[in-house]
């Protein structure tokens, strides 16, 4: 009876776990590159893109962007995740992603209109440094915007930096979670098992 | 009596020195009308949807006025509404500048202080966001165009992130690294005998 009991709250917790994670959808397809490509992510400017294997914050790759140079202007090159991208008007989201830079940047993150007049909401620079972290902003657009685009404009120096665990989804800043893991197998269900003997 | 008058030859050539030393590290400040004292905006002008106004005293950093400005929203883009410095500037090649002012607004606003090449492609020098709050700060940034003149220049601030009121004050731009603001804009030159340096010769000349 006991096991039973043990074995049901260890099923519980994994499923707790399951609806943490699944709590922000993610609306980003490929944000942390392990899809064997950088698609559907896209470079502007004198900037390339490219998967890394040898920096990552978590998994096997990340993806990298290589600056030329510093622009004229800040807005010169970018970094865009904008395939199939609209936003709802009155409705809060986040975009959140893990950056790591070779030394000192700043980044202006931009969720946009992706035409002219590229109309900005909750726009942010933000300073990027050389240790993995999770930056995010939050942004609720006052109208829905069709097409529009996670843009970030990188041309403000030409250090190069890698990106990963990219996240965009409806709601507040939430900070990451647990993965959720299969409970047959796992931790929580071998103490199940074992207090039930 | 000779060691005496010495003493005080040593301190006025001190004080002069002293006084042309802090000269020196502060700079001449380039900016015509920087407190805003004759109530007027002129040579600043601005562009896109901004007031132009003259602040109460009550709005000063120091003095009796200061600038105001009043953005009515958001624009597409920040750059869209403008302050601008640009009286026939230009920024001279391998030179170190600081462009440094005060700010305040009724919310707390983003403004983004932009030295720049005042034509397209708008190239930016040392262009840093500022985060206003209600009360005045002093903000600056330090910049150095490199290897070529940059004519025309333009100290611009970009303000067109929100609805505000901004007011401005105190405002200087000068060769050389940053130094705090002294509380006048630009160095005061001292007359030696009625100062520190000079009082202490004379104690010790007796």
């Amino acid at each position: 009876m006991n096991g039973m009991i043990a074995r049901l709250g260890a099923i519980t917790l994994a499923a707790t776990l399951s609806v943490a994670a699944s709590a922000q959808d993610n609306l980003i397809e490929n944000g942390d590159f392990e899809g064997g490509v950088t698609d559907p992510w896209g470079v502007y400017g004198d900037a390339t893109l490219t998967l890394d294997a040898s920096e990552v914050f978590e998994g096997s790759a990340s993806g990298k962007v290589e600056v030329g140079a510093a622009g004229a202007n800040f807005w010169d090159s970018g970094l865009q995740y904008n395939v199939d991208v609209t936003f709802t008007g009155g409705q809060l989201y986040t975009w959140a992603a893990f950056v790591k830079s070779e030394g000192a940047k700043n980044i202006n993150w931009k969720p946009e209109l992706a035409a002219d007049p590229w109309t900005a909401y909750g726009e942010q620079m933000l300073a990027m440094g050389p240790e993995w972290t999770e930056y995010h902003i939050e942004f609720t657009p006052d109208s829905d915007v069709d097409p529009g685009s996670l843009t970030m404009h990188i041309a403000e120096s030409g250090e190069d930096f890698w990106i990963d665990n990219a996240r965009w989804y409806e709601g507040a800043y939430v900070a990451p979670t647990t993965t959720a893991v299969d409970a047959e197998g796992k931790v929580a269900t071998a103490w199940g098992s074992l207090k039930s003997r | 009596m000779v060691v005496g008058r010495l003493f005080r030859v040593f301190a006025v050539t001190a004080a002069l020195g002293f006084v042309a030393v802090a000269a020196m590290a502060q700079g001449e400040n380039f900016i015509t009308n920087a407190d805003f004292e004759d109530d007027l905006w002129d040579p600043w002008v601005s562009y896109g949807p901004v007031t132009e106004d003259i602040s109460k005293k009550a709005d000063a950093h120091t003095g009796n006025a200061a600038m105001m400005a009043t953005i009515p929203e958001a624009g597409a883009n920040f750059w869209d509404a403008g302050i601008q410095y640009k009286p026939d500037i230009f920024f001279a090649k391998d030179t170190d500048y600081t462009w440094a002012m005060f700010m305040k607004a009724d919310v707390d606003i983003e403004v983004n202080i932009k030295p720049e090449l005042g034509m397209d492609p708008w190239t930016a020098y040392g262009e840093k966001r500022a985060q206003l709050t209600g009360e005045y700060q002093e903000f600056f940034t330090e910049f150095n165009v490199g290897g070529a003149d940059v004519v025309p220049a333009s100290l611009t601030l970009h303000v067109q992130f929100g609805k505000a009121v901004i007011w401005l004050d105190d405002a200087r731009w000068y060769e050389g690294g940053y130094e705090p603001f002294d509380g006048s804009g630009a160095p005061q030159a001292v007359d030696p005998l009625d100062k520190a340096a000079t009082t202490w010769g004379q104690i010790k000349s007796r």
